[in-house]
């Protein structure tokens, strides 16, 4: 009965004028990838819509596969046309990414219920649509500690304490503004839900005219403490006190130990917090409880800064210090780079690793928004990062995600690039182009740019390119023109005028890389040198001699030798961490079996889920080769399948499933790895494969019911 | 001395595990072998240089175009099998 008085949703209005201006037929797929929400929802728009039409004299015409069309006389189309117009705005529909950051937020502004049928009418998608969103947006507000509760027939609440709150609440925030896009967030929420919502979940929080009054206390309070700090860190400080003040206000405190307190109180960082909390105090009228200004040090002391102020007795007795050496030596050894000579590199990581400490301590988020680009340019070095933040991990004790092994990545990767810099192979380049004006300019002052340390010879057209390459006594060229390295007997790298990341890439190496000294020299040229001064009485095989001595002494030293190299990887007991651990689950197939292995990985986004399907693909493809021995499956892709950092998981099955495997079926204990690179992993998969061939341990591992006790069973397999 | 080639799909997880099974057997028998690893894409070109090529039973049958000798190895961790189906190559 509703469903004959209920107006036309803003959706359904938008698609009535979008079908009212259509002639031809359009497909229900290109009608919901138009209006950006599901099929399934766009025929429940269509079935309400055709009886909006029908009223209007018009007839909504639908046919499998062709689609729809509308049809009607023309006065009836301008007569719908007005009414459909009249109402409110054609709306644009919000993408996926919004619907998400909408739960989040109203999940986290009415966390004791909300029900999907809230959303379903403030956001217009189905449910189907909606609960897919509401899973991305659970394993979001995971990720920060807090926990979405279903309850049937109830509706849905969060549970969460005030910290995890804050940072899941701080987290959809600094996301949200970092492009300066809240307040355009803001508006279209508004407007995609027709402007009427009164649960506006943005609303009452940080408004502008509170951030303004936030500044202006920091500006006042200027202390030396925020001078350093980088616009991220400021940014997500005025976010940190913009909440504390909304959650004091509603009476939502922080919880601290007392240990913890006097700790802090102890520090001078505490003081400047204390002054900055009277501040706030009197401008905003609220008590802030010394909880509060403890939780606020800790946010001083994690915010990342550009340079470093260490405490005047030194750094020695810190064991920051120590533990930035053991980083570099790390890098280093991994690398085979001479890396600990880089003062530079050592400053840097200072400066970033003493905030880093106090935020891995506490469990404060941090954003790296190039974690990804910056993994998939650098894989060797990501990679040997990683391995120091397994020592550092081992170290400390607190957990090293991602986004700070990225950050470390960045130093190191500085550093690397420094000493490429100075090795001495910058060369002189010429650059040349057909004409040899107009774009060429261009293209040389880009490639000055993505190219410091390289000298330029200048620009010439092809046809100078032979006589100029003499003149300025250039030693290598760079064309956009094919040229045959022959005609100019120096080396030729033909790029296009416009080249992509790739192409620049390319470059560097060859700039790089292909430099005389790396290069094996000329066997031939080197008989011809002896033939001049001596009588060659075996030409064979001085020949094969020389050959061998080349090759022997003159190229790079072979990669995965050392044996040295293996010291710092990771060990079994570090990667089946007890979150990896799942003990006595239920699966019904292997499909199942290889989602629940991967699932607690993907939730800590150290895989990607392209890694889990590739690993589904191999095992369709190449049948259950990875069932290795009775009831044990090992599971795995390769590490450009999705690989964000080493990771290890292991699952014990209730009741054993079937792989397909002709003897080794069904399986029992499934262990899910992604590895890097070939070697960081070997350390911890020959301890696994100990404990995997030892009977009497594998037999407790099947009968163990808590993770504590898989714990007990890996630990004597670690050496 | 002898080469040997270990070959599963990725060339990186259960080859690496049955690599080293075959080298600790081989060295509990006092033989001297060369034990590689790789994955079913390098296969190919790299057993034109070893004596023997060792999988698991799934893949055998991808690799049976090799002009190389193929063991199959049903429990990678039985050192009883590998020493039962690898040193009848010696």
């Amino acid at each position: 009965m509703s469903d004959m008085i209920q107006p036309l949703t803003p959706r359904q209005q938008s698609i009535g004028l979008h079908l009212l201006h259509q002639r031809d037929f359009e497909t229900v797929g290109s009608l919901a990838s138009r209006f950006r929400v599901s099929s399934r929802t766009i025929r429940y728009d269509l079935n309400r819509l055709e009886d909006w039409f029908r009223k209007q004299g018009l007839e909504l015409d639908r046919r499998p596969r062709r689609g729809v069309i509308l049809r009607g006389t023309e006065s009836g189309r301008s007569l719908a046309k007005k009414q459909l117009n009249a109402p409110s705005p054609r709306i644009v529909p919000l993408t996926r990414e919004e619907r998400i950051r909408f739960i989040i937020a109203s999940l986290l502004q009415h966390p004791e219920r909300v029900t999907l049928d809230e959303w379903v009418r403030e956001l217009d998608v189905s449910r189907g649509t909606l609960l897919k969103d509401l899973k991305i947006a659970e394993k979001r507000l995971a990720a920060h500690g807090v926990v979405v509760e279903r309850i049937p027939g109830f509706g849905i609440r969060l549970r969460a304490e005030e910290f995890h709150w804050r940072q899941a609440a701080a987290s959809l925030l600094t996301d949200s503004w970092a492009s300066g896009e809240l307040r355009l967030f803001l508006r279209r929420i508004r407007e995609g839900t027709g402007g009427t919502s009164d649960r506006d979940p943005f609303g009452e929080w940080l408004p502008q005219k509170m951030t303004r009054k936030i500044e202006s206390a920091l500006f006042r309070w200027g202390s030396p403490l925020i001078q350093e700090l980088s616009d991220r860190a400021l940014q997500g400080l005025v976010v940190h006190i913009g909440l504390a003040i909304i959650r004091l206000r509603k009476h939502k405190d922080l919880v601290m130990s007392e240990g913890e307190l006097a700790d802090l109180k102890g520090l001078p960082e505490f003081l400047e917090a204390k002054r900055l909390s009277d501040l706030l105090e009197e401008k905003f009228q609220v008590t802030i409880p010394e909880e509060e200004t403890g939780y606020l040090t800790l946010h001083l002391l994690g915010a990342q800064r550009s340079r470093v102020s260490l405490p005047k007795d030194g750094e020695k007795d810190q064991p920051i210090g120590r533990y930035v050496d053991a980083i570099i030596h790390i890098v280093e050894e991994t690398l085979q780079l001479p890396l600990k000579t880089d003062q530079e590199l050592r400053e840097g990581l200072l400066a970033h690793l003493q905030p880093a400490l106090v935020r891995l301590r506490y469990g404060f988020f941090i954003k790296n928004p190039i974690v990804k680009e910056i993994r998939s340019r650098y894989p060797q070095i990501y990679a040997a990062s990683q391995k120091a933040a397994f020592w550092l991990e081992r170290e400390t004790g607190y957990s090293v995600p991602p986004e700070e092994i990225g950050y470390i990545t960045m130093h190191m990767g500085a550093a690397v690039m420094r000493l490429k810099e100075k090795e001495p192979m910058v060369r002189r380049v010429l650059l040349v182009c057909a004409s040899g004006v107009g774009t060429a300019k261009l293209l040389e002052s880009f490639l000055r740019r993505e190219l410091p340390g390289v000298s330029w010879a200048g620009v010439t057209s092809a046809a100078r390119a032979r006589e100029v390459a003499e003149q300025t006594r250039a030693d290598f060229v760079v064309s956009t023109v094919p040229m045959e390295p022959s005609s100019l007997d120096l080396p030729v790298f033909t790029i296009k005028p416009v080249p992509n990341r790739e192409e620049i890439e390319r470059l560097r190496k060859a700039l790089l890389l292909d430099h005389p000294q790396v290069a094996s020299p000329s066997i031939s040229r080197l008989m011809e040198l002896i033939e001049a001064y001596a009588d060659i009485h075996d030409r064979a095989g001085l020949e094969q001699t020389l050959q061998g001595w080349a090759t022997g002494h003159l190229s790079r030293p072979p990669a995965h030798h050392s044996s040295e190299r293996t010291r710092y990887d990771p060990m079994l007991d570090q990667l089946l961490r007890k979150e990896h651990i799942l003990v006595g689950h239920s699966c019904t197939d292997w499909r199942e079996v290889v989602r629940t292995g991967s699932a607690p990985l993907l939730k800590q986004g150290m895989i990607e889920s392209s890694y889990v399907e590739q690993i589904e693909r191999n095992l369709v493809e190449h049948g259950a080769y990875m069932v290795i021995a009775p009831g044990i499956a090992l599971l795995h892709a390769r590490p450009e399948d999705g690989v964000n950092a080493v990771c290890m998981s292991l699952v014990t099955l209730k009741n054993p499933v079937c792989f397909g495997h002709e003897q080794n079926d069904p399986v029992d204990v499934a262990i899910t790895f992604a590895a890097l690179d070939n070697n960081m992993h070997l350390a911890a998969l020959s301890q696994l494969m100990e404990l995997l061939s030892d009977e009497a341990s594998m037999k407790k591992l099947r009968e163990a019911q808590t993770v504590e006790q898989v714990t007990q069973i890996i630990q004597p397999f670690v050496s | 001395m002898k080469k040997i080639l270990v070959v599963c799909s990725n060339g990186l997880g259960s080859s690496l595990m049955l690599k080293s099974n075959i080298q600790k057997v081989l060295q509990e028998k006092g033989i001297d072998a060369d034990v590689e690893h790789c994955d079913l894409g390098s296969a190919s070109s790299l057993a034109s240089q070893a004596d023997l090529v060792v999988t698991s039973q799934a893949l055998a049958h991808e690799l049976n175009h090799l002009a190389v000798p193929v063991a199959t190895i049903v429990n990678f961790i039985s050192r009883k099998e590998i020493e039962e189906k690898v040193l009848s190559y010696f």
